[in-house]
């Protein structure tokens, strides 16, 4: 025998015709002899055929001219789906990229990857007052010349190199300045 | 499907004689017919479900104006992913699933926002808390405003049950689903769909039952 517990925990089964025949016997019968349970499934079912009855709602008018025009803005980006907003394709725009890169880097292209020739520097013996032409600026200075012998000869002997030592502005020049001989 | 192919092929591209054909053909025809590139396939599939899908929408979150939104969104995603859904599946079940789930989120944002808390409050209401109330015998009517005011105390009802037990109720009462299909739409499993079915009907059944007498 059912019980008002069980009947209201498998009413929805029961209701809708999942039970198995002889528990759904049980159930009709214990609707026969309790009057809560009667009264339950006479509620539930005069209330969801009112349900049931309820008027439908139509779509607005604008329903369907709203949603072809979401649909065509749709179908405009699936038939361009590489497309901007302003029409161009992303191809275009990424070949104009590609231009653009191409002239930028031309000149470094065009000299090739050989080695730079300098223009060549041309430097002459200098004077005895050398000193006073070779200010270096305004933040460093330089001794005196260090090479003693300045002549064609001496300048022209690879294994020596005039040398000047450069000192910061403002601070002391020593009393006795190297004199440096590469090779020596 | 057939039909409409041989009417397509023998040049008729005439749009009512293809409507009157898609219109014969069940859903997972038309599909098929849209998925071939037929573009009338997607108004009959409109035409089928945009009533329903209202209805459905609208008694889920209770706001006429933005059931109106999600239908139309619903379409969008259907139109936009219609090639990515399983045909062995039943149509009718994935739209209802695209619509469920923007009337579950829609809820969800709508908790979240005070200004639409009023309605949130309301529809939240745990109806397992009120006592069961059989008897009511003091609402003696007449019988013209007694049904209007039957209607729409029938429709506050069913928005003051709890959204989870409102979904399934709807989708069963008044869609007239079945449970494996609640199942599918809504993502539960087939138990908790039986469960949330019958305190659905009881929470119901204890709001309507002073209004019946």
């Amino acid at each position: 025998m059912v019980d008002c517990a069980t009947f209201l925990d498998l009413y929805s089964e029961f209701r809708d015709g999942f039970l198995p025949p002889d528990m759904s016997r049980d159930f009709e019968a214990h609707l026969d002899v309790c009057a809560s349970c009667a009264r339950y499934d006479q509620v539930v079912a005069k209330g969801t055929r009112l349900v049931a009855d309820l008027p439908e709602l139509e779509p607005s008018a604008d329903f369907l001219p709203r949603l072809q025009n979401r649909i065509s803005d749709l179908e405009r980006e699936t038939r361009a789906p590489g497309q901007t907003a302003s029409g161009t394709s992303a191809s275009a725009v990424l070949s104009i990229a590609a231009a653009l890169a191409l002239a930028a880097w031309l000149p470094v292209l065009r000299t090739g990857s050989g080695p730079y020739r300098l223009p060549a520097v041309t430097a002459g013996a200098p004077d005895r007052d050398l000193p006073a032409l070779f200010m270096a600026g305004p933040l460093l200075r330089h001794t005196a010349l260090l090479h003693r012998d300045l002549s064609p000869a001496a300048l022209a002997d690879r294994d020596q190199h005039l040398l000047f030592r450069y000192y910061p502005v403002g601070e002391p020049i020593p009393a006795s300045v190297a004199f440096q001989v590469a090779g020596r | 499907m057939t039909k409409l192919l041989a009417l397509r092929s023998r040049g008729a591209t005439e749009p009512r004689s293809a409507r009157v054909v898609l219109r014969e053909l069940d859903d997972s025809e038309v599909v098929a017919q849209f998925l071939a590139g037929e573009k009338l396939a997607f108004d009959e599939l409109v035409e089928r479900y945009q009533t329903r899908l209202l209805n459905f929408v609208y008694r889920t979150t209770g706001d006429r104006e933005r059931a109106e939104d999600l239908v139309q969104e619903t379409f969008i995603r259907v139109y936009r992913h219609l090639h990515r859904f399983d045909q062995t599946k039943k149509f009718s079940t994935w739209i209802y699933t695209i619509a469920s789930n923007l009337a579950k989120n829609e809820l969800r944002n709508r908790s979240r926002n005070p200004l639409v808390l009023f309605q949130a409050i309301k529809k939240n209401w745990d109806a397992d808390q009120r006592p069961l109330e059989w008897e009511d015998n003091t609402y003696r009517p007449d019988d013209l405003f007694r049904k209007r005011h039957l209607r729409r105390m029938v429709e506050s009802v069913v928005s003051e049950l709890p959204e989870h037990h409102r979904t399934v109720f709807v989708l069963r009462e008044m869609e007239g689903k079945t449970y494996e299909e609640i199942a599918d739409i809504t993502g539960c499993n087939l138990g908790t769909v039986k469960s949330r079915l019958n305190r659905a009907r009881n929470n119901f059944a204890q709001i309507i039952a002073p209004l019946l007498d």
